[in-house]
């Protein structure tokens, strides 16, 4: 019975985490936190998170990180304030494509040539970054005006929906996402059953390239700009969003497509509600740090509380 | 007496894995413990060892209540035990596994005297008989074997007054064990007591004092072996009678002039050499050795999954290139390190079973759970596979019941070469008996098998064709014959 009561608390965390959140925000803020306008802009903040975390998951399932996250935006924003002022579907098409080819290259040096992620897109990020300072000299490209069209509620929601919906599908449904999981679980064994783990190492760091890309066009018409600092704290959000949606930190079997939403949701408000309180930023990012901290420590003991079997594997596993 | 263990209890959620077992052993007596794969014998002395902690019951070593928290105290108090999985810490030199827990007895004002350990642990490699093992290299860098035998010294050096060994002797060719047992009888002889855990009843029967059977968590019965027969253990196992059916009953048969895998010139500097043959449609290829005669790492690099392999794997006429070209052509490898290199241990059993079999599963490209779960259910019924449903994490069963898991990966995906390295590794008589019908039938279907074993009997009674390995390279072959005997094969490996 015990058991079972904490099944569901486990499984349904952040659910609870985002009913209770939402609560105490709207306690807190004097129901300014659901007013509809207020729901409407958390969404529309969400919209990007979840974007970028949609794509990180497929890598983080892996067991493996991916730090490039933002400096993509920022190379991909850049693409889409640039080459629109040309041809808008083709800015949207050399943006997409830079991402993808970003996640290529991550994937390549991982896979191919078996660097650790951490070290590899640690790298790509500095490099994305340098070659911005020369390409964003002196001032911040600003967006063409026509791109303004698209700033609308209900574009962005359908897209949201069918892009991600995609990627829930081929995470959930297909033999490749289950792939990706069984590569967390077990990288050797997955190559001994038959897995071509470099094709699907690659496929997620291009999935995610590609996601990313998308996040930045969103980034672009949201900020109307695309500066040197554009989506610089991205990279530390989506990762915050995915373990505020219980996605476990070292990726593997048990991990759930749902995270990447419902965490970016969570986050969303947490960071608009912290905002209506007038919270000062570099606090904010101060308690985001520490809530994420805390949920890992969290996660980790409750698997010791479950018995000896925590002991057991750090004797027969490794 | 020496210790007593009484009304033990360990359940994990609904599976009452020791349900109130009452054991006492004696000084100086060498006992085992048998049953059927998950009835509960490793979590029995996984308690006794302070690896895991139990539900209910009391522990008494020399008449005092004994409580360990953790398996170093248990070590502190004269209990080890040698697990049924691999437990070399890789990372860590041998030297180092085998000291673990006691850096004091080699660290001199707080800075650890690395010569000084390396010196030591020689000394004792050496009393072992394990002059080819070095002190300073990583442990990852040695053989299952080897690794389960640097475990072997690592339990005997602590000269415990338990010592537990959880099914490790299907790991061990035939000198390994035999290192097994001095170690046992050192042990017996210093006063001290064994727990012995085999699937083995004919080991059982010759190395032990008296036996403990289990079944489903429940103490069936401790008989002395003077006097027992496999055919009454096995009843007691299982508790029904056993047909007699065991292994294959036909002998000269032809077999299929049909090549299907040839193998010429495979090279592997340090591992093996100049090996080459060819397999038979339909054909059951066994390979026999001694540690170290190259068998395992051969038939990995037929998988292709060995490192510095020259010389050509042929398939059906075609060359083969990489792992993916062997699966194109449906092949198998069944790995002898189950838990790295096949299981996926948080992962499901379906999920487990299933990552073989999208082709057939995923026609369109879309699987939903539903039929993942139907089709595993299927499969693992089929080795009679113990288990809450399909959801159940792989590394929650019982040792023989992972090795049904792997087993049954290669099984669901209609494969038509298997290598299988140790295939029936841990698991009990009742289903061995099974996984042999199994390998008939699908001889008798045209698939064809190489089969790596430290198992003598299983390669006499199972193989159309037996290939020696000695000092890595194939030194003879032997054809199915009636008259053939375990000796007969020990004399041309050694
Ligand atoms: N951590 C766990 N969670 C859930 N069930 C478990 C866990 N560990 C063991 N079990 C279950 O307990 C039962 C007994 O397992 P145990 O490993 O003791 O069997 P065993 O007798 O050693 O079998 P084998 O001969 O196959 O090694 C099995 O049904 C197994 O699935
Ligand atoms: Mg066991």
């Amino acid at each position: 019975m015990q058991n079972r009561f904490r099944k569901i608390v486990e499984s349904s965390g952040p659910y609870l985490g985002l009913i209770f959140l939402t609560i105490a925000l709207t306690i807190l803020t004097g129901g300014e936190v659901i007013a509809p306008g207020n729901i409407k802009l958390v969404l529309e903040q969400s919209i990007i998170l979840i974007f970028a975390s949609t794509g990180l998951i497929f890598v983080m399932t892996m067991g493996m990180l991916d730090l490039s996250v933002g400096a993509n935006i920022c190379i991909c924003c850049y693409m889409v304030a640039k080459v629109c002022q040309v041809n808008i579907p083709l800015g949207i098409l050399t943006a997409l494509l830079t991402g993808i080819l970003v996640g290529f290259l991550n994937g390549v040096l991982t896979g191919r040539y078996k660097i650790m992620s951490f070290l590899v897109t640690l790298c790509t990020r500095y490099i994305i970054n340098g070659l911005m300072v020369p390409l964003i000299a002196k001032e911040a490209v600003t967006v063409p005006f026509a791109l303004y069209s698209y700033d609308n509620f209900g574009f962005k929601i359908t897209v949201l929906i069918l892009l991600v919906g995609a990627a829930g599908c081929l995470y959930m449904f297909t033999p490749f996402g289950n792939r990706v999981r069984m590569i967390g679980s077990n990288e050797l064994g997955a190559s001994y059953s038959g897995v071509n783990v470099r094709q699907v190492k690659i496929g997620c760091y291009m999935i995610c390239g590609a996601f990313g890309a998308v996040a930045a066009f969103f980034t672009a018409i949201r900020t109307g700009t695309a500066a040197l600092n554009t989506g610089s704290d991205m990279m530390f959000n989506a990762l915050i969003a995915l373990v505020m949606g219980g996605f476990p930190a070292r990726g593997g079997a048990k991990a759930r497509f749902s995270s990447c939403v419902v965490g970016g949701l969570v986050l969303s408000i947490l960071t608009n509600g912290l905002t209506l309180l007038e919270m000062d930023a570099t606090l904010q990012q101060f308690l985001k740090g520490g809530i994420f901290l805390l949920i890992i420590v969290l996660v980790s003991e409750k698997k010791r509380s479950g018995g000896g079997r925590l002991r057991l594997r750090l004797r027969t596993e490794s | 007496m020496l210790a007593r263990f009484e009304h033990m209890k360990k359940y994990f959620g609904a599976t009452r894995a020791v349900d109130d077992i009452s054991v006492e052993i004696g000084a100086g007596e060498i006992r085992a413990i048998v049953g059927e794969n998950g009835s509960g014998k490793s979590t029995l002395l996984s308690m006794i060892a302070g690896i895991l902690e139990p539900d209910g019951g009391e522990m008494f070593l020399d008449g005092q209540a004994y409580r360990p928290s953790s398996q170093a105290e248990a070590n502190r108090l004269g209990v080890s035990m040698i697990v049924q999985e691999i437990s070399t810490l890789p990372g860590l030199t041998v030297a180092e596994n085998i000291m673990l827990g006691r850096e004091r007895e080699y660290t001199v004002f707080g800075i650890r005297n690395l010569r000084q350990l390396n010196r030591m642990v020689k000394e004792k490699l050496e009393r072992a008989g394990l002059m080819e093992i070095q002190p300073d290299r990583d442990a990852a860098a040695y053989s299952l074997e080897q690794r389960k035998l640097i475990e072997l010294v690592r339990a005997a050096d602590v000269e415990p007054k338990i010592l537990m060994v959880d099914e490790t002797t299907t790991a061990l060719s035939q000198t390994g064990r035999e290192e097994l047992y001095k170690l046992m009888r050192n042990t017996k002889a210093r006063g001290s007591s064994v727990l012995f855990i085999s699937h083995d009843l004919k080991e059982v029967l010759s190395v032990c004092d008296s036996v403990t059977v289990m079944r489903d968590g429940v103490l069936i019965d401790t008989v002395p072996t003077e006097g027992m027969t496999e055919e009454g253990l096995k009843n007691m196992m299982v508790g029904r009678e056993l047909s007699g059916h065991y292994y294959r009953e036909d002998y000269g048969t032809p077999i299929s002039d049909e090549v299907v895998l040839e193998v010429k010139d495979l090279n592997c500097p340090g591992r093996f050499q100049n090996v080459n043959f060819q397999l038979h449609r339909g054909e059951i290829l066994g390979f026999g050795g001694l540690s170290e005669a190259g068998m395992h790492e051969a038939a990995r690099a037929v998988y292709g999954m060995e490192y510095d392999v020259s010389g050509d794997v042929v398939i059906n006429g075609e060359k083969m290139h990489s792992v993916k070209d062997r699966l194109a052509k449906k092949v198998g490898y069944i790995s002898k390190n189950r838990d790295m290199e096949s299981l996926f241990n948080q992962a499901s059993i379906r999920d487990n079973i299933c990552i073989t079999c999208f082709d057939k599963l995923a026609p369109k490209g879309v699987v939903t759970r539903r039929r993942m779960t139907r089709f595993a259910k299927e499969q693992a019924g089929l080795l009679q596979v113990k288990m809450r449903d399909t959801g159940q994490p792989a590394g929650t069963l019982s040792g023989g019941n992972k090795q049904k898991v792997a087993l049954s990966k290669w099984l669901a995906c209609d494969t038509e070469i298997f290598i299988m390295d140790s295939p029936t590794r841990g698991i009990d008589v009742g289903v061995k008996a099974v996984i042999y019908g199994l390998m008939e039938e699908l001889k008798n279907s045209g698939k064809s098998m190489i089969i790596v074993s430290e198992e003598l009997l299983e390669l006499i009674g199972m193989a159309d064709r037996i290939l020696i390995f000695k000092n890595g390279e194939i030194s003879g072959e032997i054809e199915r014959n009636k008259d053939l005997t375990e000796e007969h094969l020990v004399q041309r490996m050694i």
